[in-house]
């Protein structure tokens, strides 16, 4: 039993101090305790899928079994790991790079926290074989789901969109990365020390480049959107290029839609500043407190949403400031609505 | 320069050290409100009263130094006041939520009468 608890901890302590050292690293806190375990948790549910579709090939293939390992195994694995990551960016549940790779690693995590288990009960081996999973092969598992998340989010900010091209570059580096790793073209140890030595300084590297970029957009959207909200308060809209294009919108629109999307461009304006400010106190240390308004204002949201459509939400995407990162931040301050409870 | 830079005055109390900035703190003069602010902590200052009567302009970067010296100034058991919010600077930091963190008054004197 001892030698078994042994074997664990040897497996998934390493995985799981990184990603505690992860969720340390990010000043703003993106990514709450809650969703961090839901990411553990779906890594778990993959690697029992993959062991599923892993079996039945072995099963199948018979003495080619070692080449399923080699070349088939990584992309099942690797597409079963995106999954709940895909999902995270098609939903803007992850707005960032940051957020992105640590929702990637947890994913990982739990994925190496299953696997692992399947082999502790069935292979012997020495304290040094147990140490090698852990350092080498769930870290790789953490690190190439993390790069996919970081890859893919960074692509659908640019792109502003979450097609498959958004998911291509990603998939292809984790399963590049997790085919040479099986291929075993270096010892074991050999390769344990190279994912062990390669992926955390690589991954630190990109996260603290998305730490950068992050506070610096947050810096200039802010402005914007200050900007953006002085300009309709203060009746000088109509007068810029952006309220012209909205006085153009009523060829297409009857006139109380149109007016339901100024309200729709200043309420979402309005959130969004709310959230940038959550992240700026979040930033410096502070908690932030709730918002009494809201509950109503998220309903007056929905409700503008409903009364403009989807036609006319495409007609004025242009005009919200944060582009794509409206929709992640009305889920961030949903989710602390959430947290705050009733 | 197209805008007046900002303008720090310091008066030192018995009770804070009241710091008055005037003007419009953007990126290149938050950092000078910072250092004014740490100056007055390293002179032992625990509470700041910060007269915003005078300001104009506020943007992101002057946020995330305040929230940086009333960060500094918490961890030392001091506080920040406010006061003398109005207008545009106002209304950046109630629609970020921000002004939430501080206790704010009409003018340093009230600050002071509150300490």
């Amino acid at each position: 039993m001892g030698a078994l608890a042994g074997k664990l901890a040897a497996t998934i302590l390493p995985v799981l101090l990184f990603l505690f050292l992860l969720r340390a690293l990010d000043s703003f806190k993106l990514l709450t305790l809650g969703r961090t375990l839901l990411a553990i948790g779906a890594g778990c549910l993959a690697a029992a899928a993959s062991y599923l579709v892993n079996s039945a090939f072995f099963s199948a293939l018979g003495p080619a079994a070692d080449q399923w390992a080699r070349f088939g195994a990584p992309p099942v694995e690797e597409a079963l790991k995106a999954a709940y990551v895909v999902w995270l960016v098609r939903a803007r549940r992850v707005g960032f790079m940051v957020d992105a790779a640590i929702a990637g690693f947890s994913v990982g995590a739990g994925f190496a926290l299953i696997e692992n288990l399947t082999y502790v009960r069935q292979l012997a081996g020495s304290p040094l074989i147990w140490a090698l999973r852990g350092f080498g092969t769930a870290m790789m598992h953490g690190g190439t789901t993390a790069i996919f998340g970081m890859l893919s989010s960074s692509r659908a900010e640019r792109a502003n969109a979450s097609g498959w091209r958004t998911f291509a570059p990603g998939s292809l580096a984790a399963i590049a990365i997790h085919t040479v790793y099986n291929l075993g073209v270096a010892p074991p140890l050999v390769s344990a020390v190279a994912a062990l030595a390669g992926l955390p300084p690589l991954m630190g590297w990109i996260f603290l480049r998305g730490e950068d970029s992050l506070r610096k957009w947050l810096g200039d959207r802010l402005d914007k959107d200050m900007d953006l909200l002085r300009l309709i308060s203060g009746g000088e809209f109509a007068g810029t290029n952006a309220g012209k294009y909205l006085r153009s919108l009523q060829a297409s629109f009857r006139p109380e839609i149109v007016a339901d999307m100024l309200c729709y461009v200043q309420l979402s304006t309005e959130l969004s500043v709310a959230a940038k400010g959550d992240l700026l106190m979040r930033e410096a240390g502070f908690p932030t407190p709730p918002d009494p308004q809201l509950p109503s204002k998220l309903q007056e949201l929905r409700y503008l949403e409903r009364s403009i459509g989807p036609a006319g939400r495409l007609a004025i995407n242009p005009l919200l400031p944060a582009g794509a990162r409206v929709g992640w931040e009305i889920d961030r301050l949903s989710s602390g609505l959430r947290r705050a409870g009733p | 320069m197209l805008f007046p830079s900002m303008e720090i005055e310091t008066t030192r109390l018995e009770k804070a050290v009241v710091v008055k900035v005037a003007g419009r703190m953007d990126a290149g003069s938050a950092p000078e409100f910072e250092k004014a602010c740490e100056d007055c902590l390293r002179g032992g200052a625990e509470r700041l009263v910060v007269d915003l009567s005078a300001l104009d302009y506020i943007s992101s970067a002057g946020l995330r130094s305040f929230l940086l010296v009333a960060k500094s100034l918490q961890e030392k058991g001091g506080k920040m006041l406010l006061c003398g919010m109005r207008g545009l600077v106002k209304e950046v930091f109630d629609m970020t939520r921000i002004s939430s963190l501080f206790a704010s008054y009409e003018g340093p004197e009230s600050a002071l009468a509150d300490l």
